[in-house]
């Protein structure tokens, strides 16, 4: 075989397509030829620079965001609650109302005695006396949690509503990325 | 490289769903076909700055078409012919210079000396030179199979040629890839001899 013969091969012998006797016979013609080897280092780049094209290429993910934004398909952002699970509304929920019977304690209080007196049908001074001082201790427990005398009560609820704004931010945005 | 038979797998589920404006089965189409048909677009197009447009404008018609879509052909084959259509149109309308190394004077082949010209790495513009001179079927080939990422069953498939074809013009390609790019090698290194 010439040498333009050997080099033919070269392009499957660096793609390990060649087997059995047709590879032994290019081995032995490398071993004996230095232009052969030269072009056996050639092929050899070429097939590492092609594979490398791959990296030229754009995402398939980048491409895939683009397109179906362009089509109008890709989520846009939803109503909190579509986001927000039971679980974190309802803590939530707990912690506003904490804040607000707390903000309101002397209204909330006159409310209670008025309504309980209402209901068991005596609403004598005693009586109101009896819930206004039940409803206002109450409120004032609710006071303390928020930190009336009590400044690390306070820090704590204020980092706890923090972690769970920001918990519940972070948990929106990873599932507003992954959709 | 690409496994047989995996990108087909779940397609008719994917299509089922993206044609009811499913966002996430329609990502999922557009990521599995964007390497085939950025090759195919990058394969018939060359090195430009607007493959990538072209490749996402396949895919609005994709998206676009797959009402009409009945399955009778594969989804990948279906893909290869509109990204195939398009990359054609973008050529038509555009036909931008490109560098040509025809109208150099060259020496007489025996003056090329290959084996002094390869201990270096082979760079990528290299590259993108030496296959804008190949045949445009092997380009393709060629293209699928690296920058797509494809078997050659694969690019058999798409192409909708034996695989044996695939592997000749695959073959042929790093050949000729060699020649045009020891040509080009030699016409730098003599015009930097001439002109210091």
């Amino acid at each position: 075989m010439s040498c333009d013969a050997f080099e033919d091969l070269l392009p499957l012998y660096v793609e390990g397509e060649l087997a059995g006797d047709e590879r032994r016979r290019v081995d032995e013609h490398l071993a004996v030829c230095e232009s052969c080897r030269e072009s056996l280092a050639f092929y050899r780049e070429l097939e590492t620079a092609l594979v490398s094209r791959e990296s030229l290429r754009p995402s398939p993910a980048q491409t895939a965001a683009v397109v179906t934004a362009r089509l109008g398909l890709r989520k846009r952002w939803r109503p909190l609650d579509a986001y927000v699970g039971v679980p974190t509304m309802a803590s939530a929920g707990f912690i506003l109302l904490g804040i607000v019977l707390f903000v309101f304690r002397g209204a909330a209080a006159r409310f209670f005695t008025d309504v309980a007196g209402k209901t068991v049908g005596r609403p004598g001074p005693e009586f109101s006396s009896d819930v206004t001082r039940a409803v206002e201790g109450w409120t004032r427990g609710i006071g303390q949690i928020a930190g009336l005398g009590n400044e690390w009560v306070l820090l704590s609820v204020y980092a706890g509503i923090l972690a769970l704004v920001l918990l519940t931010g972070s948990w929106m945005v990873l599932k507003f990325v992954r959709e | 490289m690409g496994d047989p038979g995996f990108r087909g797998e779940g397609d008719a589920g994917l299509v089922a769903e993206a044609r009811q404006g499913s966002e996430k089965a329609f990502r999922q189409l557009v990521e599995r076909y964007h390497p085939m048909a950025y090759a195919v677009v990058r394969g018939i197009l060359g090195k430009r700055s607007d493959v990538e447009d072209v490749a996402q404008e396949v895919f609005i018609k994709i998206f676009r078409g797959l009402s009409g879509f009945r399955g009778d052909s594969k989804l990948s084959t279906w893909i290869y012919t509109v990204a195939r259509n398009e990359a054609i149109n973008a050529a038509r309308k555009s036909n931008p210079a490109g560098a040509s190394i025809d109208d150099v004077v060259l020496e007489s082949p025996e003056e090329l000396r290959p084996d002094k010209l390869y201990h270096r790495k082979i760079q990528q513009e290299e590259i993108e030179r030496g296959l804008s001179e190949l045949d445009p079927d092997y380009r393709l080939a060629l293209e699928l199979r690296y920058m797509g990422e494809m078997s050659y069953a694969e690019v058999s498939e798409a192409m909708g040629l034996p695989i044996g074809t695939i592997k000749t013009y695959i073959h042929r390609a790093k050949i000729e890839l060699k020649r045009v790019m020891s040509r080009r090698q030699f016409v730098e290194t003599h015009r930097q001899r001439e002109h210091p």
